[in-house]
């Protein structure tokens, strides 16, 4: 027996296995992302005939908010210069200071009927509010990818310019995700992200 | 002479039939609960709604360029995105009086509106959504020329 060939066959049988685990995981990796879908529900478990349920796989979801020139929504660009709120505020600054700094709160306000809190955790910007000036107190819970709010600035149009379509993008490559969790009196609205085409 | 007459009319049915039916069906329902109610179930050949949009009078893409230019090729993507899925409910709103209802059902997207007044079904193929609105593209196109 040729030690020489035993080993060359060794090796190109290792060669043969490296090769086809790395193509099952790439594969495996294209078809997560290309398969996660976005899940709403807007829910009062007081009133079961009031119920809005949307799934919408991430693809097809892109596929529209790049087509959509209505509006504020331009082919995958959003426009909040209408926002008042943002008024000399330049988002992108904002962002590549929230980035760059360690996890942490950057924001705390605590009045007696509001409470809001913003932060940055294991690479996620997370979004808590708590508002009891209203009749039905609401309570508030965004959870972003960091990547995610990178995208959505990164190739902006400008300061009041988002880039949803990016944003999308860069969801989907971030796998199953919640993002949005809000209780609004006995209404509750979900929205999250994973790889099931019914969200139950 | 007359078989040979007989077998041409035949084959000339059945291929029509065969592409007339390639694309599949367009179902539609509606059913009113008032007493005298319109109860209308039609299917109809969804290749109708194709060759329909070849005689779309080139007038009214002119009056409409800008939004088609947009609608027409995201039709397109969504149709050929949408085949891939598995049956899924895409969209479901209900309130007391309402439930509406968009699925990928088969090979079509099935839109589902039921209320105390009526109930409409519609499923379309999603073969002929992307072959009319391709037709119409074209269409659309060539008047810009």
């Amino acid at each position: 027996m040729n030690l020489r060939s035993i080993g060359t066959r060794v090796g190109l049988g290792a060669a043969i296995l490296a090769g086809t685990l790395l193509a099952g995981a790439t594969f495996r990796a294209q078809t997560n992302t290309s398969s996660l879908w976005i899940h709403v529900r807007v829910e009062n478990p007081d009133n079961k005939d009031e119920t809005v349920r949307v799934n919408l796989p991430v693809a097809l979801a892109e596929i529209l908010v790049s087509s959509v020139d209505h509006d504020q929504l331009h082919h995958g660009h959003i426009n909040i210069s209408h926002h008042a709120d943002l008024n000399g505020v330049d988002l992108r600054a904002m962002v590549e200071a929230v980035k760059s700094a360690p996890d942490g709160e950057f924001v705390s306000v605590k009045s007696r009927d509001q409470d809001v809190h913003v932060s940055k955790q294991k690479g996620f910007l997370l979004i808590r509010v708590n508002d009891s000036t209203r009749k039905d107190k609401q309570e508030v819970d965004v959870r972003v990818p960091m990547s995610v709010v990178d995208a959505l600035i990164s190739s902006s149009k400008g300061s009041d310019d988002l880039d949803l379509g990016a944003a999308l993008r860069a969801l989907a490559s971030h796998g199953d995700s919640e993002l949005v969790n809000v209780k609004d009196g006995k209404e509750t609205v979900h929205i999250w992200l994973d790889s099931k085409n019914d969200g139950d | 002479m007359l078989g040979k007459i007989a077998l041409g009319f035949l084959v000339t049915t059945v291929a029509c039939s065969a592409y007339v039916m390639q694309d599949g069906f367009v179902h539609v329902s509606v059913d009113e609960s008032a007493k005298n109610g319109t109860h209308l179930h039609l299917v109809v050949p969804a290749e109708l709604a194709t060759i329909a949009a070849h005689f779309a009078p080139p007038k009214k893409f002119a009056e409409h360029q800008r939004e088609l230019r947009t609608l027409l090729p995201t039709l397109k993507l969504s149709a050929q995105e949408l085949v891939k899925l598995p049956d899924s409910v895409l969209v479901e709103v209900r309130d007391a009086n309402q439930h509406v209802l968009i699925c990928k059902a088969g090979d079509g997207i099935s839109i589902e509106e039921e209320s105390p007044k009526e109930h409409v079904k519609v499923w379309v193929p999603l073969h002929a959504i992307y072959d009319t609105a391709a037709v119409l593209q074209e269409k659309a196109e060539d008047g810009t020329d």
